[in-house]
């Protein structure tokens, strides 16, 4: 009897300091104004919410309304839809090795259609848009393309270059 | 006496052959000025957007089917043969596709199956040797023609690209010796009178195809002895001009064979697809023959108004083909055996009216009307067909369900009906893919998203609110005290939709649920002039005065800017130009015109995602929740619209994928008493309903610029953990990212952090 009920005791100190641990382990003070900035999100993408159920959405109060919608994928597993993208990619560049920019911009564009998300079709856009000398393009698409493949370090070094050959490019 | 007779003889004979010489010469000059020229206006074709298929690929089997018998494709009841049949099963599609152009090589036609499951194509293999197909595109199809008064269909046709078959049925139908006779066959007009006498009827005739030329070129349809002997002078002229190729070539073009309403089929190549759905190339024998009996009479013999009476003349021509001996007896006999199959009669309906309306007013700045009609371009353009079948389908439904759900909407005259219209486009690129101006273009050409200038209501409020992302946050408290605003002689207040007991909201709510007196207190802590200069930058091009009244929307503007201003939100930024048109190809296969996305950058991408993300919390928890209850899953943004006295119902929605507008009202500004979130919203999701291959589930990329910060949902600033009782992640604009902790709640002590902990673990039990 006594044993189990101290059994009790020591079991809920534990508790006790487990959570008086983990407290302390996660408690802010209010911050020194040197130390305000909080972690960037950013760096660390989140992962997709699952998707909406279809059930009828209660009116909540203000405040639980107020709830940031969604945020993007981290690393998105090829669907279908960019796999079938990438397969045009191909496509257009071929088009653009045989100096066919207008095809294969039409090309791109059809992919582009099929995954929005894809940096590398609006550098290839661009790309043959430089080809075709009109730079005003070029630009508006390498812009996208940059926009797309920031922080991808094998893409990047290209969406600069790219920059350069147009920013160096005769003005129209 | 007699030698004066003579010289006058000789005289006059003189003049005669002189005469004769000139009148020949006359003739020659108009032959070769109609034959050396361009010898049929032919109508230009307008061609939708190719299609592309893919493993995996969400599809609504009902309008993909819908969207191969538009092309063409004929059902088999046995696995697909040739070129243009397909065999429809429970789970899969067995399709011979057509030689197809392409930019990279051109693709030969195939039998391919693609299998289904409920709503995916599971896969793609081709039939003859078994690879799976990773991606196949579908020919564009033809939308409509634009004709010239004279309303001929035709596809033209080269010689060899008919086949021996249909050249032997012609000849066999309507003249045996046209390879030995010299323009007028005297050993058949004997044969005609000797027939035609036998029988006292005109069984026969006796016209050569270069005769039935020269008649159908040259002449006039009378019947005198003057005009049958320029007939056989023409003849024999056009025989000694042109060899008999050129001759058979030109008649297999030129013949009348039949009426489709107010347009004529002329050539063998437009009758074999009016017939019997396929190119002449892929006609059978039975085919041939029956389109060879039409030439003698074609609307008489034709199978859509007597089926036995072709069925009859074709197995003539049969027969005069065996007779003849171009087929052999067992050939004949299987012709004869053959069932007469002409094509389903599908009228030749032009899809897409408003759009090619649209279209048109485009074309007719690059080309004069008589080109458009006669030089035979193919026009191609950025329409899906499939997304235009379901914008119409969806707008007729949600029009007729709101008639009955609401008596008072009900006008007997057709041309006061409650109006629609909706527009879809692919954001990134401009294009346009389906166009629908309004409920009925029969009773109203009158195109609602390109001509109409309607008040967008509190759909313009996103650009109010895009104007104060520089100064505010999503966090932001605008008043939503009632409060009365001073106009040159007079006073307006603003009202809420819906009453809003809270004196102050976030500019998230406000946009959310559509605030009025908050909106316009933004508008004015903003400045009207920011908001108007702001609007200006979308190429909004109808007038905008500074009031307040702009920020709930009260001015005009057309529908297609408008749709075209969100484009922007949902391409990080850039504003797209609305493309109609991509490629103009002319007759011989040269591109005239080419068209390409051109964007041009309004907004930054950053400012571009905060705009996503508010207006996805309109879908979320505002104005559009109700999206939810009919069917929307996947993540989506957008903004209702209403204006004064429910004149005009909107409702715009888009993904990274695919942006829809849709309008409701009387065009006569009579109130539907709806709002956009009754009227307009639910034709929105039955349309996204039925396009589950534009929808990816994907969301907006969080661009460099925008920052995501955890806050206190009473002050709106950071948080602090613990002891902030409410928190939730916010999108901030960094430059303006909060930098103030809660002033609210103040850190917690080291004693109450040990007392909530043990208040968490219980609340876990």
């Amino acid at each position: 009897m006594f044993s189990k009920d101290f059994k009790w005791i020591r079991l809920c100190g534990v508790i006790l300091l487990a959570v008086t641990i983990c407290s302390c382990a996660t408690s802010t003070t209010r911050p020194s104004a040197s130390d305000r900035v909080p972690q960037a999100s950013t760096s660390a993408p989140l992962p997709a919410p699952p998707p909406q159920a279809a059930q009828p959405a209660a009116k909540q109060s203000a405040a639980q309304a107020e709830v940031v919608p969604r945020e993007e994928p981290a690393e998105p597993a090829p669907t279908p839809r960019m796999v079938a993208s990438l397969q045009l990619t191909e496509q257009g560049k071929m088009l653009l090795d045989r100096n066919k920019p207008d095809d294969a911009i039409a090309v791109f564009e059809r992919a582009i259609q099929l995954n929005p998300g894809s940096g590398q079709n609006y550098f290839y856009v661009a790309e043959a848009w430089i080809m075709k000398g009109t730079m005003d393009q070029a630009r508006e698409f390498n812009s996208l393309a940059r926009m797309y493949l920031a922080g991808d370090t094998s893409w990047m070094p290209r969406v600069e270059a790219q920059a350069r050959r147009i920013a160096s490019a005769p003005a129209e | 006496m007699l030698r004066w007779c003579l010289i006058y003889s000789a005289w006059a004979l003189l003049f005669l052959f002189i005469g004769s010489v000139f009148y020949c010469m006359s003739l020659s000059g108009q032959i070769e000025e109609r034959f050396s020229g361009r010898r049929w206006s032919i109508p230009s074709r307008v061609f939708s957007a190719s299609t592309m298929l893919y493993p995996g690929q969400s599809t609504n089997r009902e309008l993909f089917l819908n969207k191969l018998r538009r092309l063409g494709y004929r059902e088999t009841v046995r696995s697909p043969k040739s070129q243009g049949e397909m065999h429809i099963s429970d789970s899969a599609v067995d399709i011979f596709l057509r030689d197809l152009p392409q930019a990279l090589e051109d693709r030969p036609g195939y039998p391919v199956r693609i299998r289904f499951s409920s709503s995916q194509i599971v896969s793609l293999q081709r039939l003859d040797s078994g690879e799976s197909v990773p991606l196949l595109e579908l020919e564009p199809e033809e939308i409509t023609s634009f004709f010239g008064p004279e309303r001929e269909r035709r596809q033209l046709v080269a010689l060899k690209q008919v086949p021996r078959l249909v050249l032997d049925a012609v000849m066999a139908a309507e003249d045996m010796r046209f390879y030995r006779h010299h323009g007028v066959d005297v050993l058949g007009v004997v044969r005609a009178m000797y027939v035609n006498v036998r029988s006292f009827a005109i069984r026969q005739g006796g016209s050569t195809i270069t005769q039935q030329l020269a008649k159908s070129y040259f002449l006039t349809p009378e019947r005198t002895l003057r005009r049958k002997l320029k007939e056989v002078l023409i003849s024999v002229m056009l025989e000694g001009m042109y060899d008999k190729d050129q001759i058979l070539e030109i008649y297999l073009n030129e013949i009348y064979l039949g009426q489709r309403g107010s347009d004529s089929i002329n050539g063998v190549g437009e009758a074999s697809l009016f017939y019997f759905g396929k190119p002449v190339g892929e006609l059978n024998l039975a085919e041939a023959a029956a389109i060879a009996g039409l030439i003698r009479a074609p609307n008489y013999y034709s199978p859509y108004k007597n089926k036995e009476r072709c069925r009859a003349r074709r197995d003539q021509v049969l027969r005069a083909m065996e007779r003849n001996r171009l087929i052999s007896t067992a050939q004949m006999e299987a012709g004869l055996k053959t069932p007469l199959e002409p094509v389903r009669f599908a009228a030749y309906r032009t899809q897409a009216p408003y759009f090619v309306d649209y279209l048109s007013s485009q074309l007719n700045a690059l080309y004069p009307p008589e080109a458009l009609t006669g030089l035979g371009f193919s026009l191609y353009t950025t329409l899906d067909t499939q997304v235009q079948e379901a914008a119409e389908a969806a707008l007729q439904r949600g029009l007729s369900r709101l008639e009955r759900a609401f008596p008072k909407l009900k006008r007997s005259n057709p041309k006061e009906r409650l109006q629609g219209a909706v527009l879809v486009m692919q954001p990134k690129t401009g294009h346009i893919l389906a166009m629908v101006g309004g409920r009925d273009y029969s009773s109203s050409q009158f195109n609602r998203i390109t001509q109409a200038r309607r008040q967008p209501g509190s759909a313009f409020k996103p650009f109010v609110f895009l104007s104060g992302l520089d100064s505010f946050t999503p966090v932001s408290l605008l008043s939503n005290e009632p409060r009365s605003y001073r106009l040159a002689d007079m006073t307006w207040e603003p009202h809420n939709y819906e009453p809003i007991p809270e004196g102050q909201v976030t500019i998230r709510r406000a946009l959310a649920e559509s605030i009025n007196v908050a909106t316009v207190d933004l508008a004015m802590r903003v400045g009207l002039d920011t908001i108007v200069n702001s609007a200006k930058t979308f190429q909004i091009s109808t007038p905008l005065q500074p009031y307040p009244s702009l920020a709930l929307g009260a001015f005009e503007l057309i529908p297609l800017e408008l749709a075209r201003a969100y484009c922007a939100f949902a391409a990080d930024g850039v504003l797209p130009y609305p493309l109609s048109l991509k490629e103009v190809i002319d007759e011989r296969g040269s591109a005239l015109e080419r068209r390409h996305a051109t964007i041009r950058t309004v907004i930054s991408p950053a400012r571009a995602f905060m705009m996503n993300s508010l207006l996805a919390s309109v879908v979320e928890q505002g104005t559009a929740r109700s999206l939810r209850d009919l069917g929307v899953w996947f993540p989506a943004a957008g903004k209702t619209g209403t204006t004064n006295e429910f004149r005009d119902a909107w409702f715009i929605g888009y993904t990274p994928d695919i942006l829809a507008l849709v309008w409701v009202g009387f065009d006569n500004g009579q109130s539907i008493y709806l709002s956009g979130a009754r009227a307009a919203l639910p034709i929105w999701a039955d349309l996204m309903n039925s396009l589950p291959d534009y929808i990816s589930g994907e969301w907006f990329r969080q661009p460099a610029g925008v920052v995501k910060r955890t806050i206190c949902t009473v002050t709106g600033q950071l948080a602090i953990e613990n002891s902030c009782l409410g928190t939730r992640e916010e999108y901030f604009l960094e430059e303006n990212s909060p930098a103030e902790y809660c002033s609210l709640h103040k850190p917690i002590t080291p004693l109450e952090q040990i007392l909530r902990g043990i208040g968490n673990v219980f609340k876990r039990f």
